[in-house]
């Protein structure tokens, strides 16, 4: 089977500094794929390459069989990827609502798109009493619902999260992976980057170890739990 | 009371032209956190093409029969210029830049500012150096073309005041002792109308939002789908037919236009600006009136001559008082 995401071999630079050095993985439909790593091993700037805010010097990135490697974010949005981005970036100064309607900027079904802002209030209750409120009032927690919610509303085939966990209480840190696997359950395939390994391992079917800029180990993520390396380095088990 | 009552109107004529010019400013700052120094010299291209659609349509005699039409003729097509200006100034000179350093552009700016009023100020010389051109014997264009563009290239620009006609004349309403003319009248509820728009389309339409996304955090708008480029030029094309429609109210209220004209207004429209707030659309057009009647207040206490001066000490002190205006959020971070 084609993969839905087929990132081959791609090269990443910020100026002349080679960031990624060769990035392979795929992403099938359904599946929740999770990318692991430390801190500035490339994980956001692999995320980054895939939705088009930056683009790779060597390599290239398959979506549904088709070449998007040098498609301007904008366009990609359309072909169906949606990224959450890391720190969640609402706007804050749009309300809540408003910023649902920009999640849904590059569609053009405009009168389904009443109906999807009912079925993530459902999703996520919270934001439905928050609707008027402008972004930046929201709490953390909330933000991370909006920022999942507002991806949503392009109704994406693969929808990329870019460390929902980061500076989540634990209590919201179960709710919103509940949230994930239950996104995923409805359809949509997920590529999650996460630092929190132990949920993201639990949540997803495969992942890749990044390192540095390369992927330093693949596999399901049974094959992942039980690896030393991992066991050591992201799990904190000695 | 009625001398009171006639400068407060003053000041909110004046205030009208600083209010539409300022948004300019404070939209183009909302995007892209820029001055776009040239803003003014696009409110005197505004002027220009206004000038001669009124200066055509009254050769014809249209204006004299259609005088309505004839103003919103003039209005559109200052509009339209400037906004067409805008873009293009966009697009080639701060564009290329935008990656590059804060001081660049402001560079970029100036050099744009100079080279606006230059080209006006040299339109006609262009006209006789492309009709000039010749290949042997044979002239670039025929006889009939070379003398059509010649008279539009002198129509439209050169060194010296371009005069709009007086087509509203000194006429006007009466309340009582005081007098109003329809020009200031026009002046006024034209930019009421325009700003109430601008306010309802940042507020409530889908690019006024796009508008605010791209303010606050371009690479997140991009995500979104929205076409971040596309948005920061329909930013330029709206601020500026505003200047351009700023132009065409000076053509029709003082009557006299020159390439120089963008200059002072320019920089008080930036002074209100910065006063209201700079990036907050409410706060520009409050800075625009607070402006205007600072200065007519002002001459009844000092030389008119010292309005200017006025404009610019309110600057200074706003300056160090609260940087970021009246209706400035904090750090800067002031947005649409
Ligand atoms: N804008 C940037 N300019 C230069 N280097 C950057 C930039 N963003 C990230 N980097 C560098 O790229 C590497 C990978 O960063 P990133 O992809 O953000 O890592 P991760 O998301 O895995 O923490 C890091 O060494 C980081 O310092
Ligand atoms: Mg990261």
């Amino acid at each position: 089977m084609v993969p839905l995401l087929q990132v081959k071999n791609i090269k990443t630079y910020y100026g002349n500094i080679c960031v990624l050095k060769g990035i392979t993985l795929e992403v099938h439909q359904g599946e929740i794929v999770c990318l692991i790593g430390s801190n500035g091993a490339g994980k956001t700037t692999t995320l980054k390459s895939i939705t088009g805010l930056l683009h790779p010097q060597e390599g290239s990135i398959t979506f549904g069989g088709e070449d998007i490697t040098f498609l301007e974010p904008h366009h990609i949005v359309e072909k169906g990827i949606s990224m959450v981005p890391e720190g969640r970036h609402v706007f804050s100064k749009l309300t809540t609502l408003e910023n649902l309607e920009m999640g849904a900027y590059s569609r053009k079904d405009i009168s389904a798109i009443q109906q999807d802002i009912e079925d993530v209030f459902k999703l996520f209750p919270r934001l439905k009493e928050r609707s008027k409120q402008s972004a930046g009032t929201l709490s953390g927690g909330e933000q991370q619902m909006l920022a999942i919610a507002r991806a949503l509303m392009a109704k994406p085939k693969l929808l990329l999260l870019d460390e929902p966990s980061m500076g989540l209480a634990p209590i919201l840190l179960e709710s919103i992976f509940e949230n994930v696997k239950e996104i995923n359950a409805q359809g949509t395939t997920v590529l999650l980057v996460e630092q929190n390994t132990k949920l993201a391992l639990a949540i997803a079917n495969r992942g890749y170890v990044l390192q540095t800029g390369s992927v330093s180990l693949s596999g399901t993520t049974k094959d992942l739990r039980s690896s030393e390396m991992v066991q050591k380095t992201y799990l904190g088990i000695a | 009371m009625q001398k009171l009552v006639e400068q407060l109107i003053n000041g909110l004529t004046v205030g009208s032209f600083y209010a539409l010019i300022a948004l300019g400013y404070t939209m183009v700052y909302g995007v892209l956190s820029m001055i776009n120094f040239a803003h003014g010299d696009i409110f005197m291209v505004g002027a220009y093409f206004g000038c001669f659609t009124i200066t055509q349509l009254s050769k014809t005699g249209f204006t004299e029969s259609n005088p309505v039409l004839a103003i919103i003729f003039t209005f559109i097509a200052g509009a339209i210029g400037a906004a067409l200006t805008g873009i293009t100034i966009e697009k080639f000179a701060y564009r290329p830049l935008r990656k590059a350093s804060r001081l660049a552009t402001l560079i970029s700016a100036i050099g744009t500012s100079i080279f606006l009023q230059e080209f006006v100020r040299l339109i006609p010389k262009f006209g006789s150096l492309i009709t000039s051109i010749h290949f042997g014997e044979k002239n670039l264009f025929p006889e009939s073309w070379r003398a059509a563009i010649i008279n539009v290239t002198q129509t439209f620009g050169g060194a010296m005041v371009k005069t709009y006609p007086g087509i509203l004349g000194t006429a006007g309403i009466k309340l009582g002792e005081i007098s109003i003319s329809y020009s200031r009248i026009l002046i006024m509820a034209i930019a009421i109308v325009f700003m109430v728009l601008l306010y309802l389309l940042v507020r409530l339409t889908k690019l006024g939002k796009a508008m605010r996304a791209v303010s606050e955090d371009k690479e997140t708008a991009a995500l979104m789908g929205i076409d971040v480029n596309k948005i920061i030029s329909n930013t330029f094309f709206i601020g500026s037919a505003l200047a351009g429609i700023a132009g065409v109210m000076m053509g029709i209220f003082y009557l006299q236009i020159r390439p120089t004209m963008g200059f002072t207004p320019g920089i008080k429209a930036f002074t209100a600006a910065v006063v209201g707030g700079i990036g907050n659309i409410p706060g520009a057009m409050l800075g625009g009136y607070l402006l205007g009647l600072a200065e007519v207040i002002s001459i009844q206490f000092l030389p008119a001559v010292y309005k200017d001066i006025v404009a610019f000490a309110i600057l200074i002190v706003m300056l160090i008082v609260k940087p970021t205006g009246i209706l400035g959020g904090s750090g800067g971070k002031n947005k649409l």
